[in-house]
């Protein structure tokens, strides 16, 4: 199922804490604000394991077999608790890997948020997970991959969309959402406006 | 857990219940702490704090690291049954019974991998 962007209904406030969230951690990663994000280093970083599909082919190869054909459209990823309060990432290593990247980071930013498990896995299957916490990690995610600076800097140099997800590992869409919200364009266009007077 | 070691479960817990006690985010724990982000998301994960962090942490929340220095070695906790499993995953409501299954073999699949034996 492909990952929603979030509407606009985020907690007063959050965007901001998001942004320092996000430049704290980029930071200790030696990352500038404009730099590419690597996710796997950013769930190392957070001490979080990850595993992909794919790695199960031993111990369950119809598991593989199952995601990787039929069920690639099921799932993409998710954190599974060992403990309480102890996350492991598994994510769909059979998708593009943007869509990994983007996937990878979204669960970290549910680690950086230190969102609580809502979804107790019983029987029966699974059941619908907290929407606000889902978009709070999707709005995480997208900043942590495409910071602010970056988007300006893109607007800024009319770099072309196919070259801008490329360098910074993810997808075309994710891009263009990342650009407006950003309200990058907006930005160059007031100061165009002002060097032009 | 043996003698003399630093319990960061035990810790996180009481540090969780101090942050509900005055209705904050993990962020803003951080933030008033003066401990990153990254340091909480960490700790959850087990990692011990550094001592910068851990005096931090206390000096915020009025706890004693003293507290969590367990003095006598505790019994092996029982491993989690697998009754209660938790995730974030967001079902398709009209997921079919194979689909449904494939998920909670992958969900049980990581757990067993990870969970501490």
């Amino acid at each position: 199922m492909a990952r929603k962007r979030p509407a606009d209904k985020l907690r007063r406030g959050f965007k901001t804490e998001a942004e320092s969230i996000a430049r704290e951690v980029r930071a200790e990663l030696g990352l500038s604000s404009t730099a590419p994000l690597d996710p796997h280093a950013l769930a190392q970083h957070l001490d979080i394991p990850s595993v992909g599909v794919s790695e199960y082919a031993r111990e369950n190869p119809d598991l593989v077999r199952f995601f990787r054909g039929k069920g690639l459209s099921v799932f993409s990823a998710t954190t599974v608790f060992i403990t309480t309060t102890e996350r492991v990432i598994v994510y769909n290593d059979f998708h593009a890997i943007t869509r990994q990247a983007s996937d990878i980071t979204h669960e970290c930013a549910h680690g950086l948020l230190l969102h609580e498990p809502r979804v107790a896995f019983g029987p029966g299957g699974c059941r619908d997970v907290d929407d606000a916490c889902e978009q709070e990690a999707a709005w995480l995610g997208g900043v942590l991959l495409v910071p602010n600076d970056a988007a300006i800097q893109i607007v800024r140099g009319k770099t072309d969309m196919a070259t801008a997800a490329q360098r910074y590992g993810v997808s075309e869409d994710l891009m263009r959402w990342r650009i407006r919200m950003s309200g990058a364009e907006k930005i160059m266009a007031r100061a165009r406006a002002k060097w032009n007077r | 857990m043996a003698q003399g070691q630093f319990d960061t479960e035990a810790f996180h817990a009481s540090l969780d219940a101090e942050r509900q006690a005055r209705k904050l985010t993990w962020k803003q724990v951080a933030a008033a702490s003066g401990v990153s982000a990254s340091t909480l998301t960490r700790m959850a994960q087990g990692r011990r704090p550094d001592l910068e962090g851990l005096a931090k942490l206390c000096a915020w929340s009025g706890l004693s690291a003293d507290d969590f220095i367990r003095k006598t070695p505790s019994d092996v906790a029982e491993p989690e049954t697998l009754t209660r499993i938790t995730t974030y995953l967001r079902a398709d409501p009209h997921l079919d019974p194979q689909a449904a299954e494939m998920l909670e073999q992958l969900i049980k699949t990581t757990y067993e991998r990870f969970r501490k034996k």
